[in-house]
């Protein structure tokens, strides 16, 4: 196992340079603003210049360019940074919205996993057949379906004409463990708030889910396929295994490149998230980015960027340890 | 056949076929041979003369899209008790494979499946085999069997993940996963062509080892004429799906018969006779999706005539040696197939 | 092949239609570079047959067809749209005001709409239905198709161009020049792709227009390049931007995928022996290395193609990018949204058009890594070639 230490430890050491890249190119977002924000935010053209001037002086705009970096990440630290247009806390702000995004996404990988594998192996072991045709064609439609279009399909389907979903509100129970009611109502083994939680959530997270099944389900299919093809089964049988070991062997090989693309996809749910928690009216991170953007809280843009890339990076590297769980070859 | 053989494996005119997308291809036609127990027995011939898919199907080890259309494979676990293994179920099939009759695949590089260590190979083998109750147990073993096969630091090796050994190495964790279950018939498949020359050596000398140790039947499958010459007791010499001839191997080296044997022997150093030059055999395989009619060697034969157009039958011309060539047709002591 | 191998291909029209234009072509290119057909006749051989073989595959013909009919509408659609983008109808008849799919209206002799707007007097169809403004969808739906077209081409002709350089450069380089650019696109892969288009579509304009106002050439080139009316030159800035933001995220994968070919090329003995005879590195780059890993990138070019337009109708439903006037398919929605689903059409007909043109590039994606991928490859030659 030291060379699963190993790995660990070079992992991390790349992870560090990355997030410090991240913070860069976040503060580069608010580099390229013309001017002065300060003006849009004091309320615009006919602002008073003395009110321009100290929220100038606040937010360092007169200094030059590192300082103002330094004093971005001073404040990212130690959660100092104010929104100039909400003043409130830009983390606790996000932080609010947080858990409704995680249900979002966490509902809609659980979808694709649940769906996309089980798809996919079926897809390769009845391969060519009429399933096999319905997967592709289900990986072509998601890729190619804007998500925008596919919701209001299904509002117009379950709200307007069967009434079976609401697009108000969002269940939050009385308790809170994890801040995030999905997973504290599993926890306390709540039947009510979890199934309140999934009446709500379950639309936006399949339509969120729905691009990335297909995809899924056709990579597990050609990585099922590929390693069904390899050498080692043909000794795996001429050892005389039983069939049940066997599909054992394949499946945990056409795993392998599955779980780097599924901790991708994560990514893709994230970036998602705007468009879907728009349509059906869900307050999480990616609403609020938006609305952010039309208030010019270049501020709140920052700090929401900055999070869901954080997350993000995060995902990936649990994703890139269970991968060298799995497989040994990737420790060196 | 040698006077005193004691059948372990018999194979009767089986036929397999390809089916690919170019067209049904031909793979095996008529094949019919014997291996006795206790002896080394040679497979040789040109890639794509159908050695690999013979050995294979012995156990009915073959994929979609090749078929075994027609012929016997009988399996004698003792003498007088045969099985057909070409009308076996699944589930007895599988105790044989890999139990009695087991492999030791071309290239050991492939053979091992990369996230698993050789250790839970050999137990999963030997677990599989009803030898050992746990994987755990089989661990334990599985030293022994490493051991065995001279693999260098058994104790670490077993939790080693085929990754982290060198071509010989895994060659050897190979083997040691096929002797885990004690077969009693070894089918050794180029079990050298994928590891470096020095490595070669001490494969065969281990085999060959494990041979009389171990009581084992060995089925080689080569194109290494020495090696045929070092090994095996009888050949079987193939070509485009046929044997040709088949022959204690002193025979075969010494007075081959069949004009291809002769290129064949040619075309390489033949230990038992001193060569000036090697010859090359004019012409290419044939295409065995449209095989040419009659004894497939002719187009490239320089002894052919229009009798060749005729398939020829094995013509016994000597004790135990056997060809099938129709120059052979006056001098036959007997006929078969 | 031979000339007798040739004969048995089952010939179709398209591949008669692919022998012409590949003939002519490189007929073309050898009288520029004299020999050029001699050397590269394999090359060709072996391109006509992937274009054979995707003549015989319904998926990536249904795709080729839409593609088609997507960028000739791109083209020719601002031209044969019945009105402008902006024409508020409602001006001319108040029924224009949500009109269902099929609604007619009537533009009377001697009205604001005849006499100011020079629409023709008489009744018109609006066969998809209208907005708020009484616009015509379907004209809109045209123009539409022009402003997805501009906007893909141009994000695809840079993005993808500074990634695949980058990871020529990373792979065959090696070194601290390799670790610099992987540690850079690592930065920008950490963002989820469409989040970091949106913070910079979001911040961009304001510069943009600066430099729009600057250069009021470039301007007026945008603006016929997405068939705009030059009152429109100040919806200009936030349409560029979008552009600008897909070209900050559109490359680093394809540095990735480039420099692991790159890595895997370099094994080849081919190019080992052209190194091994002093062939210059920016010729085993273009001449060795490029045209081998070709194959897989123009998969990735036609499939991102696909996903551009289906990012940036993801970001103007957003309400960035596009703004109104300007027409564009996610922006139609967008502002349609407001109506769903009483008005129903803003938001289907714009949704299926992004839909067709996206899956029109994905099918042909689709068929051609199949034709390319070498595991497949072989089943479709004898396809083609017509052998049992």
């Amino acid at each position: 196992m030291s060379d699963l230490k190993r790995f660990l430890l070079r992992r991390a050491l790349t992870f560090i340079p990355t997030v410090i890249g991240v913070t860069f190119l976040v503060f580069f977002i608010a580099a390229v603003l013309p001017a002065d924000p300060a003006k849009l935010w004091a309320g615009g053209e006919k602002a008073n210049p003395q009110v321009v001037e100290n929220i100038k002086r606040e937010y360092r705009l007169d200094r030059p360019i590192w300082e103002q970096y330094f004093f971005f990440l001073k404040n990212v630290v130690t959660n100092e940074m104010v929104s100039p247009v909400s003043h409130n806390k830009v983390w606790e702000d996000l932080g609010r919205r947080l858990p409704v995004t995680i249900q979002l996404t966490l509902l809609s990988f659980t979808f694709i996993v649940s769906i996309g594998i089980p798809l996919g192996i079926l897809s390769a072991l009845k391969r060519d057949s009429v399933i096999d045709m319905l997967v592709r064609i289900l990986a072509l439609l998601g890729v190619s379906t804007p998500v925008f279009w596919l919701a209001y399909l299904l509002i117009f389907i379950f709200f307007t004409r069967l009434g079976w979903i609401t697009l108000a509100g969002t269940p939050v129970p009385p308790y809170s463990i994890t801040g995030i009611p999905l997973i504290d109502s599993i926890i306390k083994l709540d039947f009510h708030t979890f199934k309140q939680v999934i009446e709500r959530y379950w639309l936006p997270s399949l339509v969120l889910a729905y691009a990335n099944i297909g995809v899924i389900a056709r990579l597990v299919r050609n990585s099922f396929l590929d390693a069904l093809s390899s050498d080692f089964v043909e000794f795996i049988d001429a050892r005389g295994l039983s069939s049940r070991r066997k599909y054992v062997h394949v499946l945990k090989n056409a795993m392998v490149p599955v779980i780097t693309v599924l901790g991708l996809t994560f990514g893709g749910l994230l970036a998602g998230a705007p468009i879907t928690e728009t349509v059906f009216g869900l307050p999480g991170v990616g609403r609020y980015l938006i609305d952010a953007i039309r208030f010019y809280d270049y501020l709140t843009l920052m700090g929401g960027v900055l999070l869901i890339a954080l997350i993000y990076v995060t995902v990936n590297l649990l994703v890139d340890i269970s991968y060298a769980i799995i497989d040994p070859r990737v420790r060196y | 056949m040698p006077e005193n053989c004691d059948p372990i494996i018999e194979v009767r005119d089986l036929y397999i076929s390809f089916y690919t997308y170019a067209g049904v291809v031909k793979a095996i036609e008529g094949v019919s041979f014997t291996v006795c127990r206790g002896e080394t027995y040679c497979l040789v011939g040109e890639t794509g003369c159908g050695k690999s898919v013979t050995s294979k199907a012995l156990t009915r080890l073959i994929q979609a899209p090749g078929r075994i259309e027609k012929g016997r494979v009988i399996y004698y676990p003792k003498p007088g008790h045969p099985i057909d293994i070409t009308s076996l179920d699944e589930g007895e099939l599988r105790k044989i494979r890999g139990g009695e009759i087991a492999y030791i695949i071309q290239d050991p590089s492939a053979a091992l499946d990369p996230l698993y260590t050789i250790g839970f190979h050999i137990a999963e083998t030997m677990n599989a085999h009803g030898l050992v109750r746990s994987i755990r147990e089989g661990f334990r073993e599985a030293v022994k069997y490493l051991n065995k096969a001279l693999m260098p630091d058994p104790e670490e090796r077993v939790k080693s993940y085929p990754h982290e050994l060198s071509g010989g190495m895994k060659q050897r964790g190979v083997i040691a996963t096929s002797l885990s279950t004690k077969p009693k018939v070894l089918v050794a498949d180029e079990p050298t062509t994928a590891v470096d020359v020095t490595i070669q050596a001490q494969i065969m000398k281990l085999l060959k080892e494990l041979k009389s140790g171990e009581g084992l039947t060995l089925i080689l499958i080569t194109h290494n004429m020495g090696l045929v010459a070092e090994m095996c007791d009888r050949v079987a010499v193939m070509y485009a799906g046929r044997i040709v001839e088949e022959g204690a191997v002193l025979d075969i080296f010494k007075s081959p018969k069949h004009p291809y044997t002769r290129a064949l022997l040619n075309a390489v150093i033949n230990p038992l006779v001193r060569t000036s030059k090697l010859e090359s055999i004019p012409g290419t395989v044939p295409d065995l999706i449209r095989p040419p009619r009659g004894c497939r060697f002719h187009p490239r034969c320089p002894f052919s005539s229009e009798i060749c157009l005729e398939r020829p039958p094995s013509f016994l011309i000597g004790q135990d040696h056997k060809v099938a060539c129709w120059l052979y047709k006056d001098e036959a002591q007997g006929v078969e197939g | 092949m031979s000339s007798e191998e040739r004969e048995v291909y089952e010939k179709k029209v398209l591949d008669k239609l692919v022998d012409l234009l590949l003939d002519n072509l490189t007929h073309a290119i050898d009288r520029v570079r004299p020999g050029w057909k001699v050397r590269n006749e394999a090359r060709v051989e072996e391109f006509k047959l992937t274009l054979y073989a995707l003549n015989r595959s319904p998926p990536g013909l249904l795709g080729l067809s839409l593609v088609s009919f997507f960028i000739l509408i791109a083209l020719i659609g601002p031209y044969i749209a019945p009105f402008s983008y902006d024409m508020p109808l409602v001006l001319c008849d108040r029924n224009a005001y949500l009109a269902p799919p099929g609604t007619i209206i009537t533009v009377k002799e001697g009205s604001l709409c005849s006499e100011v707007y020079g629409i023709k007097p008489g009744n018109y169809t609006l066969i998809l239905g209208a907005d708020d403004y009484g616009r015509d969808l379907f004209s809109r739906i045209l123009y539409g198709a022009r402003t997805s077209f501009v906007v893909a081409v141009l994000v695809m002709a840079i993005g993808p161009l500074i990634g695949i350089t980058l990871g020529l450069i990373s792979g065959y380089r090696g070194g601290s020049v390799d670790e610099t650019i992987m540690r850079i696109t690592d930065v920008f892969i950490a963002f989820p792709g469409l989040i970091l288009a949106i913070a910079f579509s979001a911040v961009l304009p304001g510069r943009v227009s600066e430099i729009l106002d600057m250069f009021p050439p470039l301007a007026s080139a945008t603006l016929s390049l997405f068939a705009l009316k030059p009152e429109h030159v100040g919806a200009l800035a936030n349409l560029v931007s979008v552009i600008i933001a897909l070209w900050i995220v559109w490359w680093p994968g394809y540095t990735r995928i480039v420099r692991g070919m790159v890595l895997s090329a370099r094994e080849n003995v081919y190019v080992e022996a052209a190194r091994a005879i002093g062939v210059p590195t920016h010729s085993i780059l273009f001449r060795h290395i490029l045209p081998n890993i070709l194959g897989p990138i123009l998969v990735f070019l036609t499939l991102d193609f696909g996903g551009v337009i289906l990012v940036e109708a993801g970001l103007s439903f957003l309400g960035l990018g596009a703004v109104p006037p300007i027409a564009d398919w996610g922006r139609i929605v967008y502002d349609g949204a407001e109506y769903f689903p009483r008005a129903w059409w803003l938001v289907f007909f714009p949704g299926l058009a992004t839909l067709l043109a996206v899956l029109g590039f994905n099918l042909i994606g689709d068929s051609l890594r199949d034709v390319l991928d070498p595991k497949t490859r072989r089943r479709i030659e004898f396809r083609v070639k017509g052998k049992r």
